[in-house]
């Protein structure tokens, strides 16, 4: 290429990477409940050179690729809890609202700070509960009952039925609120935290709690697809191998999720909250990763 | 297996009819989208400059290329063209895509009012009704 402006790739060669990239993605999206923002960005960024803007918009749309992906396959198998799942997208979507009301107006630093915190005591929380396989006996809920947060679903793995119910709702209902406002301050997914506040306070076994979180994301989405696509940050030719790479792997990934552990997903599940605890406290703090 | 709220009996009905949608929602979307990258790659543009990749890649922002829509009309006007716009459809297919949710929440709302689940239509149409806030007052609801 004579054009020194020109992507160091050809197009085809890029679009079959990012193609590629993202079947990986959408694998680890779809076991772990993250939108796969948390992924497809830095890879984008980093390995391909994109700028911000289109690899968030390709972000949003991988979010919700993953989100059909695999939702899907686990409402069909009763691993992903549909009421749990509305239940608490009430809390994200309106604490969203509340945040993106409030950009300006508090300050982001020391929210970050904060989140960064919280993630850490998470991850310890996470750590702390990898030995357990699914949850034992829960304190009755009273809300859990009124609004039958619970369920049933046949574990490949453990061949049984696993029967759960939710506890402290009202914790992870104020957590996802929280979660809620944060995403729409500071502009991040919330996949991360939908799967803590299911799994650390609700009790709820890991691989419903990724599941749900999957069927979640995909909702909360689709609310802010609409501006990216405005703003013109949803480019076709990224966006279009990352939406066919992400639900192929999604895809890929439920099918993998359904033979696993527990604790295997747990397990997976850790580093990432571990490195999005760092990069939040080091934000708070002033300092950039980047 | 006889559990309340597990994947059978009236809220195993909402599961199968909400996963339908969210997997067919998705295979036509990723139908149209695909046939767009086709007849675009058919057309030689893949190498061409109609969507100025290199614009988008090397960290660098020129600008919006032309070609990348930014409204609904755009698109409509792009498929009524012959032949059809291959970018047009792509983000046809991709808008179909993120749409998938929000149609998934309103066969929810309409499923549990069809069995008078009056709870969780209630809880179904507060998100609804969420969503849509958030497409007009907000990007930041992810």
């Amino acid at each position: 290429m004579s054009d020194p402006s020109q992507s160091a790739m050809p197009p085809a060669v890029f679009v079959a990477a990012i193609f590629l990239t993202s079947v990986g993605a959408g694998v680890v999206g779809a076991i772990l409940g993250l939108g796969g923002g948390i992924l497809i960005v830095p890879l984008l960024t980093t390995f391909y050179g994109v700028h911000m803007h289109y690899a968030m918009g390709a972000s949003i749309i991988s979010v919700i690729a993953t989100s059909s992906g695999a939702a899907a396959a686990y409402l069909e198998t009763g691993l992903s809890n549909i009421r749990v799942g509305l239940f608490l997208v009430m809390a994200t979507t309106s604490g969203a609202l509340c945040g993106a009301a409030l950009v300006g107006v508090v300050p982001v630093r020391g929210l970050e700070l904060i989140l960064g915190l919280a993630l850490s005591y998470s991850a310890f929380a996470t750590f702390r509960q990898l030995a357990i396989e699914v949850p034992g006996d829960v304190p009755v809920d009273p809300l859990a009952y009124r609004f039958r947060l619970q369920g049933a679903y046949e574990d490949i793995r453990l061949r049984r039925v696993v029967v759960y119910r939710a506890t402290r709702v009202k914790a992870g209902f104020s957590a996802m609120f929280g979660a809620g406002v944060l995403s729409g301050l500071l502009g991040i997914g919330s996949g991360a935290f939908k799967v803590l506040a299911m799994d650390t306070l609700m009790r709820l076994p890991m691989k419903v709690s990724t599941a749900t979180s999957n069927f979640m994301i995909g909702i909360t989405a689709s609310a802010s697809a609409g501006v990216y696509f405005t703003r013109g940050d949803i480019h076709p030719l990224i966006a279009v191998p990352v939406a066919l790479g992400v639900l192929i792997g999604a895809s890929l990934g439920t099918a993998l999720m359904t033979r696993m552990r527990n604790r295997t997903v747990r397990m997976l599940f850790l580093p990432v909250i571990a490195y999005l605890a760092l990069t939040m406290i080091l934000r708070g703090l002033g300092i950039e990763l980047r | 297996m006889s559990v309340p709220g597990a994947s059978e009996g009236p809220s195993g009905l909402v599961e199968r009819r909400v996963g339908r949608v969210l997997f067919w929602g998705g295979v036509l979307s990723v139908a149209i989208t695909l046939l767009g990258f086709v007849l675009y790659a058919a057309h030689g543009e893949l190498s061409g400059q109609t969507l100025h990749l290199e614009r988008a890649t090397q960290h660098r922002q020129e600008g919006r290329p032309a070609a990348v829509f930014v409204s609904a009309r755009d698109v409509v006007n792009g498929l009524a063209r012959w032949p059809v716009d291959p970018v047009a459809l792509m983000t046809l297919g991709l808008l179909a895509l993120a749409a998938t949710p929000a149609v998934g929440v309103l066969t929810a709302l309409v499923t549990f009012v069809a069995l008078g689940d009056r709870d969780y239509a209630v809880i179904a149409a507060i998100v609804l009704g969420a969503l849509l806030l958030g497409f007009f007052v907000s990007g930041g609801a992810g």
